[in-house]
Parts: structure tokens; sequence; C-alpha cells
């Protein structure tokens, strides 16, 4: 895609100019999730139950209580995981790195493993799961309160080291060390904890209910709004760090906010949704790629928008539309974005340094 | 503005200091001035501080002692937004973002001047296009940067010094990575920024032809820390060159204002000819096969050119050869020379 | 032009290394295979020998984990994986004390009957060996804590079985070899989990001890997996303990079943668990679909004859079961409130509503273990007693729940 003409941020003009048409599609997607699903509801009776008529109970329910929290769990959950990725890929200038390069979800993880086999061990954790109004929250508050740990640790280190380098290893080890953590606690644990837990890992969108869903959506939308106001020292960053500083940015500011935003919006989708992989690392290099730009004032709100649809689709596709099967979701979206990140990389040689690094 | 003194150290000592508290001093006592629309070049042999002096400098590293002045205000008082509307900087180490094309980057320069969201207003815009313009890239403006030559890029990374729209430019050896063409277009770019657009310029660089001929200063840092500064003319005729620069064997030539590589005598010559090109390029050949002019010639050449072509007769073991190019000249007296073996 | 041979010469490459490997796990398994022991291997027989040293035999009719023949000195049991994997089949060769060990079986495992020593690494087995009053055989377990069984609590403080696992539930457990080779059992009763990498049979065949196969808990039929009684019978030469047990097991089955049989109604029953928009629900092949049945009641999702947990989407679950009248096994849960708690659509669901809830951990201990899995194993017809009086209440008068327990409505009421 040449851009032609010599006129500014043609890509920024371009992408307001495509915004009805993404978004058209992801009302489009939005819409089929809503349709399709292992119960065949007819598409009159999903118009009557948009217009307020009277339909069946049993769909009603299924429409309102399932499908609609699902498909507007996945839009927010995909826009932040892609924005996470986004955040991650430009600090690090790593086109590889992900929302959990920090050690995030596996902090998370370490939390939700706690929990849930502590219950075979020693009992500490089903005071947990009882506690009535946590009840279902307990899962979800435990993996924010693990990721919440890791961003504490990784503040620390990086208010003491500058090396960018240093904190992207720190993060992997992080990473290491609560997979070990959770290898010990599933040796100790009974089957029924650890089978539980190893469906947590599938990943899911459809786990959040209309109450949890608020809280889910107020956390993301903040993460979006902070997203937002970093799009301009995100753009300064693509030279690097001392250029960036040299143009008045406060590095260490950014820093902080860059990662305590991706460390908000990785951990609550890892809460209510388990460790989802590959849309973060796979969505930015896509957008980069179909808006032809580096631009973060396109990509923020691209990767926002195309998150949401691939999302969709990743869930729509798991629910094996007409079946009764259920595939876990973290295999499609490793389908889909492993493709994605080989076919960016494939293409890298080809574009030269076309890929952030 | 009464005082044209754009930047300024007084008694600085710079060097580093690590956790231990241990002090390695780079250079101290150094008083340097940076007059507006100067331009200057800094030079020193590798590990010589330059670095660590634009460090200093630019603010980013913080003196072991004395001060740095910024505009008749002191470097650390200035508040990071004020300093970048002051200072821009061009540096070695090649940009590697893809999918940006000139304009974008060039328009990041703009960067203390606009809102939250970097929103480019119209002034805005057209300041871009002008930083493009004064340094002959505008025909760059739409392309990406991964897609463009060392050169071009270069060029870019100046434009967005320029479109900051500092008092001062600081670039950190801008032409390292450029072949000669580029190099001297860079330094020509450069000089015209600092004469027209009144802005003050700061280049390191290892590149001394070049800087003895562009720079309205040379500020030379030798090994031991220790800074020279003054015009390149003063500078040259006080043969400092000689002593700051010389490495084993090589030689700098006042006349020529440049090093040369010295080479093994062989034998004298003298030369007949009309003054001109021809005269001058013959006896730079001549010198670098070896032979200098005497009064006592080993080998005489005449050289003329009042006719087609020039022509030059060679006269060597009295016997003389019409050559009509340099080349031929030096072969036959290459082949030709044998008398009694070296002198020297 | 060099770029794209370079390129497909890498890919060439690439297949070839990747064929070659492919083809090596080819041949590793097929060797692996070859290693096994024929599946119902023709026996031998000793020639001129007469003497039958079992007059009490047992065979099994449910079971299909094994089969065994007498052959008057030995007998020769074939055990046949429920899985279908040829790795899975082996010959045991039981061969009485001071009997020659008979030719003709190369690949077959000797145990010399009866055995007088044993350790155990299942709940089940245990309950197994109660039953056949061979407690006191047990000198090692894998789990002490959980066994609910009496006698074997006593034993066990008493230091005569001692712990050979971590003491945990856990089915990656690390056993204690060394203990285990300590205490020289005659064997080990092992189980051949749905893992051949955790399976425990190699390592312990490498130190030395030999391991017997029991997969009653993977039968599919409760009668199946209670008759694996005459299986470990087989080990003591108690047949006519374990016929005259299961017998009566069976006799009692059936007269329950049958009773269920007549009702007119049969009530609909959901199962299983929900987690994360997924329903893991019992397939309708499963022994718990079976007891179902028997009770008189009618499962819904079970369609399928798969005999595992199959995960269905849980609005297609919740639009067949949405209106069933009981939900029966409900995975892990203290009580309604916790189930509304954790997933708060389950009260959509009409049985949830009305308190139609039930879960076999009517029996417990401490630790969590439940007595459903333990002597429950032998007794499937208390289960089915206890399903038929969840679901025909008026047949079965006289007797009371003894592993299942009403779970009972929420106190937070009816939401939507």
């Amino acid at each position: 895609m040449k851009l032609d003409g010599n006129e500014t941020g043609d890509s920024m003009r371009k992408f307001v100019m495509a915004i009805p048409l993404i978004a058209g599609i992801l009302i489009l997607v939005f819409m089929l999730d809503l349709m399709l699903g292992s119960v065949n509801i007819p598409p009159d009776a999903l118009l009557s139950i948009l217009t307020g008529g009277t339909v069946k109970e049993t769909w009603m329910n299924i429409f309102w209580d399932w499908r609609v929290p699902k498909a507007m769990t996945a839009v927010f959950a995909g826009g932040a995981l892609a924005l996470s990725g986004l955040l991650m890929q430009t600090f690090f200038r790593n086109p590889l790195a992900d929302p959990y390069i920090l050690g995030i979800s596996s902090g998370a993880s370490l939390g939700v493993a706690f929990v849930m086999m502590s219950a075979g061990i020693c009992g500490a954790g089903a005071i947990f799961a009882s506690i009535g109004l946590l009840g279902d929250m307990s899962i979800s508050v435990a993996a924010i309160l693990g990721a919440f740990a890791v961003l504490l640790l990784i503040l620390l280190i990086s208010s003491k080291i500058q090396s960018n380098i240093t904190i992207l290893i720190l993060g992997i080890m992080v990473s290491y060390i609560s997979g070990a953590l959770v290898t010990i606690l599933l040796q100790f644990t009974d089957e029924t904890s650890m089978h539980m837990y190893s469906l947590w890992t599938f990943g899911s969108f459809s786990g959040v209910t209309w109450s949890q869903l608020p809280i889910m959506a107020v956390l993301l939308l903040a993460g979006f709004i902070l997203s937002f106001c970093l799009v301009k020292p995100l753009n300064a960053l693509l030279l690097g760090e001392q250029y960036a500083e040299s143009m008045g940015m406060n590095y260490n500011r950014i820093r902080i906010t860059i990662i305590t935003t991706t460390a908000l919006m990785a951990g609550v989708v890892t809460a209510f949704c388990g460790p989802i992989g590959f849309l973060g690392i796979a969505i930015p290099h896509f957008c980069r790629a179909f808006f032809v730009t580096a631009d973060h004032r396109v990509l923020v709100p691209g990767c926002i928008l195309v998150g949401g649809i691939i999302a969709l689709i990743t869930d729509i596709i798991s629910r094996v539309p007409g079946t009764d099967i259920v595939l876990p979701l973290n295999a499609i979206t490793a389908l889909f974005g492993a493709p994605v990140v080989i076919w960016v990389i494939l293409r890298g040689t080809k574009f030269g340094r076309g890929v952030t690094t | 503005m009464s005082n044209t003194s754009i930047l300024t150290c007084t008694n600085l000592t710079i060097g580093y200091r690590n956790q231990k508290a241990v002090i390695k001093e780079v250079s101290k006592d150094l008083n340097l001035h940076l007059k507006r629309g100067e331009l200057v070049c800094l030079i020193g042999p590798n590990g010589s501080g330059k670095s660590t002096l634009i460090r200093t400098l630019t603010g980013i590293q913080p003196p072991l002692h004395g001060e740095v002045w910024l505009c008749n205000k002191k470097i650390e008082e200035h508040s990071s937004e004020e300093k970048a509307r002051t200072l821009s900087v061009v540096l070695t180490s090649q940009v590697q973002a893809g999918y940006l094309t000139a304009f974008d980057i060039v328009a990041l320069g703009r960067f203390p001047y606009t809102n939250w969201a970097g929103r480019l207003t119209e002034s805005d815009k057209q300041i871009v296009k002008s930083a493009l313009a004064s340094v002959g890239a505008g025909d760059l403006t739409p392309r990406f940067i991964h897609e463009m030559s060392d050169g071009e890029r270069q060029k870019v990374m100046i434009a967005r010094a320029l479109a900051q729209e500092p008092e001062l430019m600081v670039l950190d050896e801008p032409t390292a990575f450029l072949d000669l063409p580029h190099k001297i277009e860079t330094m020509r770019i450069l000089r015209m920024v600092a004469q027209n657009a009144g802005k003050s310029i700061l280049l390191s660089t290892h590149d001394l032809n070049l800087a003895i001929r562009c720079a309205d200063q040379l500020w030379i840092i030798n090994r031991s820390g220790t800074m020279i500064s003054g015009t390149p003319e003063d500078l040259v005729l006080s043969g400092i060159f000689g002593s700051a620069f010389e490495i084993d064997g090589v030689h700098f030539d006042t006349t020529r204002g440049e090093f040369t590589i010295p080479v093994e005598k062989r034998g004298t010559f003298s030369i007949s000819a009309p003054e001109s090109v021809e005269r001058i390029w013959t006896m730079y050949a001549l010198e670098r096969i070896g032979f200098c002019p005497s009064g006592s010639p080993d080998i005489s050449v005449t050289v003329e050119i009042s006719g087609k072509k020039p022509l030059w007769r060679v006269r060597l073991n009295d016997e003389e050869k019409e050559c009509w190019s340099i080349r031929e000249m030096v072969e036959h007296i290459s082949t030709g020379y044998r008398k009694g073996g070296d002198r020297n | 032009m060099n770029q794209e041979h370079r390129k497909s010469r890498i890919i060439a490459v690439l297949a070839a290394a990747l064929l070659v490997a492919v083809a090596a796990a080819g041949i590793m398994t097929l060797g692996h295979t070859s290693d096994t022991t024929q599946i119902n291997g023709i026996s031998q027989e000793h020639a001129g020998d007469s003497r039958d040293l079992f007059p009490d035999k047992a065979y099994p009719e449910y079971a299909k984990g094994y089969s065994v023949e007498y052959h008057g000195t030995y007998k020769v049991v074939q055990i046949h994986d429920l899985l279908g994997r040829p790795a899975g089949n082996h010959t045991y060769l039981l061969v009485q004390r001071g009997e020659k060990v008979p030719e003709g079986y190369p690949d077959a495992r000797v145990f010399f009957i009866p055995v007088e020593s044993v350790i155990t690494l299942s709940v089940s087995q245990v309950s197994h060996l109660s039953a056949l009053s061979e407690t006191s055989a047990i000198k090692g377990h894998n789990g002490i804590p959980y066994i609910l069984d009496e006698e074997f609590r006593e034993r066990a403080a008493s230091g005569k079985i001692v712990e050979i696992g971590s003491g945990t539930l856990s089915m990656n457990t690390q056993l204690k070899t060394e203990t285990m080779i300590e205490l020289d059992p005659d064997l080990v009763f092992c189980n051949a989990n749905g893992n051949m990498e955790s399976d425990n049979q190699q390592k312990l065949v490498e130190a030395g001890l030999k391991p017997a196969i029991a997969s009653d808990w993977m039968e599919d039929h409760p009668l199946a997996r209670a008759e694996w009684i005459k299986y470990y019978a087989l080990f003591f030469n108690k047949e006519m303990e374990a016929n005259a047990f299961f017998g009566q097991i069976e006799a009692n089955y059936t007269s329950i079943r049958e009773k269920a049989g007549s009702a007119d109604y049969k009530p609909t029953i959901f199962s299983g668990m929900e987690y994360q928009g997924t329903w893991y629900a019992p397939g309708g092949g499963s022994y718990v679909a079976q007891l179902f049945r028997d009770a008189g009641g009618d499962y819904i999702l079970s369609e399928d004859n798969g005999s595992g947990d199959i995960p269905l989407d849980f609005e297609m679950v919740y639009e067949r079961a949405h209106n069933a009248d009981f939900y029966i096994n409900v995975g892990y849960v203290g009580g309604a409130d916790d189930l509304l708690a954790r997933e708060p659509r389950y009260a959509k669901f009409d049985a949830v509503k009305n308190g139609s809830i039930y879960h076999f951990d009517a029996r417990t201990n401490e630790y969590g273990s439940l007595d459903y899995w333990q002597s429950g194993a032998i007794h499937p017809d208390i289960i089915l007693a206890d399903l038929v009086k969840i679901l025909h209440p008026d047949l079965i008068p006289d007797h009371e729940l003894y592993y299942y327990r009403h779970v009972g409505a929420g106190t937070t009421g009816d939401s939507s």
C-alpha cells in the first residue's frame, strides 16, 4: 500500500476514513457471535429478542445471560490484549513481545493456582473459595493480586535499573519462577483441582457473568484511556529512548505508565478469562501491516477495533457452531496467531526493517 | 539578545562517577563558548571523551565539577520541555523504526510544541515541510524510513532536529556511516543551516579534513583529555596539528591542510610548467611515487599544455620520453629510474 | 535466484529431517508393541497333571478388563486394556506356592499365590481387599490419610501399614520406591491410568517389584467395577468369598433395578460441572449414566456413547436441561450457595431453583476423601438404592440416603 502525495499523516487520514468500515465489521462480527452458538436460535427469533418481542424463555435467557456477556467480554478482552501487546512491542522495541512478557500472566496464574489447589493441600484456599461475596470472584481476585504482585516487583526493579533488557529478562525469569511454583502446587494437589486448573488455562470468554462484566469493562476502559494518553510518547519511543528524552519526554514517568497500563490490561483479562495467548503478539503486527504505519495515533484505536474483531472470530470458531463441541480458546488463538507471526517475520525479510525492532 | 553565546561551559570537569564513588575524570577545567550561528566541530581520537563531553553538554550526564550554561541559564535549571525547545540532537545510531514516513519522523521533531495527542497544526506541518526542503529531502517525504539509504536517513534525522526549532543542534558523529559525497553534503547542509537559519551547531566527528574546512571553531581533545579550541586556520598555523594528532609516520601537511601519507623517498625532480592544474597534479603524482623537488634533480619533467592535449616530457637517465598522460609518465619513471638505488 | 535455491534447499532438508524423525518414532513404538504379551494366549496343558488345586472358580461376567483360565496348579490371567491399547495388555501366571511354573508363557509375570503381603496404590483396592478380609495383607499404601475403612485406619495407626507415597491424592505422586522395596511385598496393585508416561508400572518393575494391574475403576458398568473383587480374590485363593460377596451385590442391584424399572415416570437428570462456559458432563456410556438408567431416570446429555467427560457448550446444556427434574453429581461443591456464587447462571436451572440437587459427598473425612469412591466401589447396590431413593422415593421407603447428600436450595433464593 504505497502512499501517494506528500501530505501529512496520510496514514492518519486513511485510517480515519477506514474507521466506519472497520467499526462496521466489528458490529457485524459482534452480531454473528450473538447469533451463532451450539443452540440454534433462528434469526427471526433474534430479531424479536432485540426488539423486545416475546420468544421462548430459554432462548431469551441464552441470549441475554450467555451470548451477550460473552460477546462483550470478547470485544473488551481482544482490544485490551492487542493494546498491551502493542505497548510492549514498542516499549521493548521487540517484535516478539507480548502482553505477558513482564510475567504478568504468570503471576496471575500463580495466584489462581494457589487458590484452586491449596484447597487440596491445606484448606487455605478453601477459605477463599467459600467467601460468599467473593465466591465467583475469588479466582479473579487471586489472579489480579498475583498480577499486581508481579507489577510491583517489576516497578521496583525498574526504578533501580535503567536497562530495558534487564527488565525483559526479569519478566521472563518471573514467568519461569511462577511456572515452577505452579508445578510444585500441581504435584501436591488432588485430581479435581488439577483438572480445574488445567481447564482454567484453556482460556474462555464465556466465564464472565453480568455481575463481573461491569468491573472488567471499567478497568479495561481505564486501560484504553491510558493508552490513548500514551500515543505521543509511544511515537517518540519509536526513535529510541535517547531521542525521546531529547524531545522533552520524561522517560521514567512514561516507562512506569506503560508498564502499569500493560499490567492493568493484561492482568484483568487474565483474571477474568484465563491466560489467552497470541492475540497480544499477533494483532499489533497485523495492524501495522494492514494500516501501513507505525504511528500510534492509528495503531491504538486500530488495535482496539481489530482486537475486538479477531477475538470475536476466535470465539465463534471455538464454539464450533452447529455442534455440541467446544474447543479450548487458547488453541484457536494459537492457530490464528502463529501463522500471523510467521507471516510477519517472513515479510520482514522482504520489507527490510519493516518490523519495529 | 545581547549575549550571543548559546552554549558555554565554565571550569567544567567531565567524567564518571560509579556506585563506589570512584571518580574517573575524563577532562577538566574546560572553558568553551559556542555563539549563535556558529558551527563547531569536536574532534578527538576514540576514547578521548568526545561522547562524554557531548552528553555532559546536552545535560544527559551530570558534570563532576563546574557548570554548563545553555542560553544563559544553567542547563539543569531548564525544564525538560524548555530544554527540548532549545536543544535538539542527531545521534549516530541508526533509527530502526518501520512504517514511518520521512514526514512522520520529522513531525516527531515537533514533540515539544504539540498537544497531548501530538496533533499537528497547519503551522507545524509547514515547519516540517520546510525542514525537509532545507536538507534537500523534499522528495523523500512520503517514503518509509526503512526503505531509505543511510544517506537519506541521515538527512531525515537532521530535518527532524531542525523541525524541533532549537537554538542549538548537537550531532554525534553524524557522518560516521556515510560515504564521502554524502559526508560532504551533510556538512554543506549543516553549514547552510548555521548561516541561513542562524542555528548553532555542535558536531563531533573523526573527519578532520572536512572539519577544518567547514567549522567556525574546532574543539580538539586529545587522549589525555586536554582541550584546545580556536578557529581552524589559527590552529593549523599554530602547528598544533602536528603534535596533537601525529601517529607514527603520519604527517600533517600545513600547506595542504591535510594529513599526508609519507612515502619513502626515491629521488628528486624538477618541473617546468606553466601555473596550472596540470602542474599542481603532476607534482602531486611525483610526490606520491617518492620524489621531491630539488635544485639538483634526478629527473626533470616538462609539461606542455599548449597543444590539443597536455604532453609530459620526462627526462631521466639522459633520455627523454614523451608521455601523453600522467599514468604513462609514472609508469615510465617507475620502470626506468634506477639511479644508484634508493637515495636516502 | 540464489535466494530461491537456498530457500527450497532448506525446506527440503527440513522435510527430510521431519520424515526421519517420524519414521524413527514409528519404529520405536512398533518395537515397543512387539514386547506385548499375546492376547488370549494359548495355554499348554501340563501333561499328565490332573490335580485341581482351585476347586472354587470365579469368572468375570460384567468386567471386561480381565479374564482368567484355571489350569489345576496355576491360573492364567489376561489383562485387557480397557482403552484398547496393545501395550496395556498383560498376562499373569498365578502359580500355587510350591508348584512348578509352567512353560509356554514367555512374557507372563509370575505371582506365587496365595500372596501374603501387598502394597495398594488406590482407594478402591483397599475396599476390595477389605471385603475379602485381607486388609491385613496390606503392608503399604499410597495416601493413608484418605482411607475411611476402620480396620485399615487402626492398622495404619499402629504402624502395620506404611505410607509409600506423598500422602496426597495427586496422580503424579512420587512413590517412595525404597520404602516399597524394603517392605518386600509379593505384589503391588497399581493402576493403568490413561497416561502411559506417568504410569507407575515401569518404575516398579525396574525397582524389582511386581505390579499387578487393577483397572476396576475404568469399567463402564457399576457392577463390573464391583466384580473385580473376583480378580483380587484370585491372588488369595478366595474365590468362594468373592463369589458370595458379589453374588449378593448383584442380586441386590438387580432387584433394585427391577423395582425402579417399574416406575411409570422417568425423572430427567442432568449431571456434571460447568467451568468458564464449558459444561463437563459424563458421557452416555459412562458408569454414571448406567446408574442413572438403572435407577429409572432419564439422563439427558446421553446421546453419545462416550464414557469419559464430554465438554459441552454451557448454553446448549442450559437449553436442554433447564427444566430437568434433578441435578445429580455436581462436581466440587460445598453448598448451593457456593454453586451459585461460583456461577450465577446455575440459578436458571429449575432443578437448582427447586433445590433438587444431590451429590455423593455425604460420607467424607477431614481430608475431603469420599467414601463413594471407597466402599462405594464395592457397593453399587447401595449407590443404586440411593439414586432410586432420590428419583422414586416411594418405591424404596426403608432406605436412607447413604452416600448421597441432598445439597438443597440456596439461601439466596431465586434470581431471575
